[in-house]
């Protein structure tokens, strides 16, 4: 159980990896886009960008995994079944969906018993849209709306670098909403939350088995 | 009960069949589940393991990346001219034997071999803790040596305790001692596999688990012999156990993927920390594999010391018999139904 679970927490991990190139080349394609002004207020206050590049993009993936993993879950609870230990196997399983190590605080956001299906579209999409704080601000980046008013090639000059910053702090972070880069392994990101939704529906389909 | 040097055939038709099943180094009913047989290395193994798998099997421990494909081969090809049962050697886990030195039954392996292993998982630790600093924080240059010195003269003096008058007292105390190796080791490799707040990890924090864990299995082992010697079956198949769920314990809360994350997060391009996490993965992935071979061979050892004891068979004898034995790999402990 324990080697099934960990197997599976790899595979998540590499689902989230394979699709992120395709959401660090939105971010570019985006911030490439976007006027200048848009990309200046984007500097100032990226939320609401980031909100539109990340969400789609987030639920696309986590609906890939949500196939893959109920197939698996499925597989694993149908075998114990007919081995009639799928009760043991329950037992060996709670002590990780007790919310202890590294998953604890994804696991604390997950309701105790669900399906995947209801989950992967709230709960992590309110953390990662809120709760990641953002890389430094790039040094100059928010200058630009006071250069506006001053010379057009030094608007464009800015405004190229201003780009630049903007696409570079975004897919900053992606990797940390997404695989966590940077924080220490017991916070929160797209993976860890997959991960405990994973567990959590594991172990409805024990229980219900 | 008698201690065999063959599969008995009605047992061997049964794994032939699959109608039973080695797990580990015990022979399982599938219906039932119900043990039918142990598996125990004899000098006949130790010495076709050395000298089919080169220094990688004389020593019992590698560095992580390197792969026991060949050698495994090797080795089952070595101990195939020991006429030991074809079908019983496809089953027999021989890839993580290789990998990490642990056995099949209660350890038998003397002083020279366990001293080599000892000595390359001492090695490791120094070359690992002078090359990376944050090693070098964890685990400090004197506490390795006298940590080491003290493991080897254990082991010493456990080498050739079961043929002595006093075996019983001698190996009572090394008991003691080894069971304090374990203890220390262990609270190095809790150390070494809690990332506590960092954001990022080397990779030779991996293969510094490895070569902790490597040492704690070789004292595990180490420590059961001399509780099996000491004719303390009860207390053997307690502290197997004990081990065996601690083993487990590790194992669980390693969580090798966050670990992995944790060393590819250090890369500022990303498709290189793909890369390395993958390659992170697969060692961690090797990790759990020991682990969970080192849980097996424990369970085993557990198993074994209850049927030693309904059988009224010693310890020690199960010991003298598979030390003296070269020309067959293994013997079989069949429980008393």
């Amino acid at each position: 159980m324990i080697r099934w679970k960990q197997a599976r927490f790899e595979r998540i991990t590499e689902h989230v990896e394979n699709a992120l190139p395709e959401l660090m080349a939105e971010i570019e394609k985006t911030v490439a886009s976007i006027s200048s002004l848009a990309a200046s207020k984007a500097q100032v206050a990226p939320d609401g960008l980031w909100k539109e590049l990340f969400e789609p993009w987030a639920q696309r993936t986590a609906r890939r995994v949500e196939a893959e993993m109920d197939k698996e879950i499925g597989a694993l609870v149908s075998a114990l079944s007919e081995k009639g230990t799928s009760q043991d196997a329950l037992r060996v399983a709670l002590p990780a969906l007790a919310g202890v190590g590294v998953l604890a605080a994804s696991l604390a956001a997950i309701p105790t018993v669900v399906s995947l299906a209801t989950v992967t579209t709230t709960s992590f999409l309110f953390f990662t849209t809120t709760a990641i704080s953002w890389p430094v601000i790039a040094a100059g980046g928010a200058g630009i709306a006071l250069a506006t008013l001053t010379g057009t090639r030094l608007v464009d000059r800015l405004s190229d670098r201003n780009r630049r910053y903007l696409a570079a702090r975004l897919q900053d972070r992606a990797r940390i909403a997404a695989l966590g880069h940077g924080r220490a392994s017991g916070e929160r990101c797209l993976v860890t939350d997959l991960q405990a939704i994973t567990l959590r529906s594991l172990e409805a389909g024990l229980r219900a088995a | 009960m008698p201690l065999l040097y063959a599969i008995p055939p009605g047992l061997d038709a049964l794994v032939s069949s699959g109608q039973a099943q080695l797990i580990g180094a015990i022979i399982k009913d599938i219906s039932s589940g119900q043990i039918l047989g142990h598996v125990q290395q004899t000098q006949g193994f130790v010495q076709a393991f050395s000298q089919a798998g080169g220094t990688l099997a004389q020593t019992g421990f590698s560095p992580l990346g390197i792969a026991g494909v060949v050698q495994n081969e090797q080795i089952k090809s070595s101990l195939a001219q020991l006429h030991q049962g074809v079908g019983l050697l496809q089953n027999l886990q021989i890839a993580n034997i290789a990998l990490t030195g642990i056995g099949l039954g209660v350890s038998i392996a003397g002083f020279a071999v366990m001293n080599m292993r000892l000595n390359a998982i001492e090695t490791n630790l120094g070359t690992l803790r002078e090359e990376v600093r944050d090693i070098g924080r964890l685990i400090q240059e004197a506490e390795i040596r006298r940590l080491f010195s003290d493991i080897r003269a254990t082991l010493k003096d456990l080498d050739g305790v079961a043929t002595r008058k006093d075996h019983l007292a001698i190996a009572s105390a090394l008991q003691r001692q080894l069971s304090l190796h374990v203890s220390t080791i262990s609270d190095l490799l809790r150390d070494a596999m809690d990332p506590a707040k960092a954001t990022a990890l080397p990779m030779e924090r991996l293969d510094l688990i490895w070569t902790l864990g490597s040492a704690k299995w070789l004292c595990e082992e180490a420590e059961l012999r001399a509780l099996f010697i000491s004719e303390d079956l009860d207390h053997a198949g307690d502290y197997a156990a004990q081990y065996r769920d601690e083993n487990l314990r590790c194992m669980d809360r390693m969580n090798p993927d966050a670990m992995a994350r944790l060393i590819a997060a250090s890369e500022k391009d990303l498709t290189t920390s793909i890369t390395v996490r993958r390659e992170a993965a697969g060692r961690l992935g090797r990790i759990a594999d020991s682990f969970a071979s080192a849980v097996t061979s424990l369970d085993q050892q557990h198993a074994l010391s209850r049927a030693l004891i309904d059988g009224g068979v010693g310890g020690r004898d199960l010991i003298l018999a598979a030390s003296q034995e070269t020309k067959e790999p293994f013997l079989f402990v069949v429980p008393k139904q």
